[in-house]
């Protein structure tokens, strides 16, 4: 039995579709073990804490336990295949009646957001292109730029200096066209086999073994599972053009994705 | 292309937990190397806040999360022995030629120029002044109106785009700054 004080709490991981009260073994954080509270048919997937919760009590501590909720979030949607993934850190103070009655004003929200997500997941698409590759490639199409660099080195010092100077800025910008157009090309291609993107306008972490590539483009893509593999395709023949190289991670949960600001009950 | 997960790295789950997901207003109190995770859910359901609060949820975490923020708040970015702010400002940059222009303030030291963020006390870039080549001011398109950017070129044939009010000054500041290296 659950001892119920003015301190406790209820840690939230996400909310799910099943009217069974289950307990999932200790999959949260600090090894808690994570349980639904019903209504209906949706349920809250929780972590119960007789205190509540204290910053963490150095930096190891605090990685834990964003791993931990990643590791519930795969496990919850290993489960009960849609799922509504909260933010980390989502504590509400109470007990399970609490939730409930949450869960019963906001039923409708909760529901058909479910079903708008069901048999889809959340992927991250990143484009990065080698800049070296561009800068040969912009100077191959571009007659002027190829003139322009021909005057170089037939000059004084000072005004070879000034022609150098007046090509970089004109193949800077020849490279931000191509990539803007690029980039639009790609976009639509993708967008094609996506019911939703958000193009990140912060660009998400790139690990090493991209780095010295730049990036083209970074999208957040809710795809239906049967166009998974169209997508796949798509971005194989982006992958395969020279200087491209593409990134796709998934799946996730739809954290870019769910969104209940519309038509939360208040 | 099959997508992967190539070994989640902590640095992508923190741009999907912290950023994006449902939210409530009262995160956790937790830290990540001195640095105060609070605050970092933007996307408040308005709404569904005042639900929660009406249910009683979260007025004493409320509180709580307030006062652990103001002790905790930090106001400055962490300085390198013997680096001097010389100009601090707030405007934009951007990198190369993305296209994509981020805000936060900007600091003009002895060392280096960098961007930080305060909310997350995060530095975001920075370059320093030793290893810049050019230092140019250049008109630019930017949501179709002219106007000034300064073009800093780095060793590494990086360029920086710096963006505010007063561009005149930050070069002047900032030429008189890279001479002194």
């Amino acid at each position: 039995m659950k001892e119920i004080t003015q301190e406790s709490c209820l840690y939230l991981y996400s909310i799910v579709n099943t009217a069974a009260e289950q307990n999932l073994g200790p999959i949260g954080i600090n090894d808690n073990s994570v349980y639904t509270i019903v209504y209906r048919d949706i349920a809250a997937a929780v972590h119960f804490s007789e205190t509540k919760p204290k910053a963490a009590k150095d930096e190891q501590q605090a990685k834990e336990w964003i791993f931990s909720h990643n590791y519930a979030i795969d496990k919850l949607t290993e489960k009960f295949n849609t799922i509504l993934p909260f933010s980390f850190g989502c504590v509400a103070q109470g007990n399970d009646e609490t939730i409930r009655s949450w869960m019963q004003k906001n039923y409708d929200s909760f529901k058909s957001e479910l079903e708008r997500l069901s048999d889809t997941a959340e992927y991250l698409v990143q484009i990065f292109y080698d800049p070296k590759v561009l800068a040969e490639k912009v100077l191959k199409e571009n007659p002027d730029l190829q003139a322009l660099n021909a005057k170089i080195d037939g000059g004084s010092k000072g005004k070879n200096y000034i022609l150098k100077k007046q090509f970089d800025v004109r193949r800077d910008h020849a490279i931000m066209n191509e990539l803007s157009k690029l980039g639009t090309e790609f976009g639509n291609a993708i967008y094609e086999n996506t019911m939703e993107m958000i193009h990140e306008e912060k660009s998400f972490h790139v690990p090493e073994k991209y780095k010295g590539k730049k990036s083209v483009i970074t999208l957040s893509c809710l795809v239906s599972n049967r166009s998974v593999e169209n997508l796949g395709h798509v971005l194989d023949q982006i992958n395969q053009r020279e200087g491209f190289t593409v990134r796709f991670t998934g799946p996730w949960a739809p954290f870019s994705f769910v969104d209940l600001k519309r038509d939360f009950q208040t | 292309m099959i997508p992967e997960r190539e070994g989640d790295s902590l640095v992508e789950l923190l741009d999907r937990l912290l950023n994006k997901g449902l939210v409530l207003n009262a995160d956790v109190l937790i830290s990540v190397g001195g640095i105060p995770l609070i605050g970092l859910s933007l996307r408040l359901l308005a709404a569904g806040i005042e639900t929660m609060l009406e249910y009683g949820l979260f007025e004493q975490f409320d509180k709580d999360t307030r006062a652990w923020e103001l002790e905790h708040r930090i106001n400055k970015p962490v300085l390198m022995s013997e680096e001097e702010v010389m100009l601090r400002f707030y405007g934009s940059y951007s990198h190369n030629q993305s296209k994509t222009w981020n805000y936060c303030f900007i600091y003009l030291t002895n060392r280096r120029i960098f961007g930080w963020n305060k909310s997350i006390n995060k530095i975001l870039y920075e370059v320093s002044l030793k290893n810049i080549l050019e230092i140019t001011v250049i008109t630019n398109i930017h949501e179709e109106k002219e106007r000034e950017e300064i073009c800093i070129k780095t060793n590494d044939d990086n360029f920086l785009y710096v963006h505010s009010q007063n561009i005149n000054e930050i070069y002047c500041k900032l030429i008189k700054e890279v001479h002194c290296i």
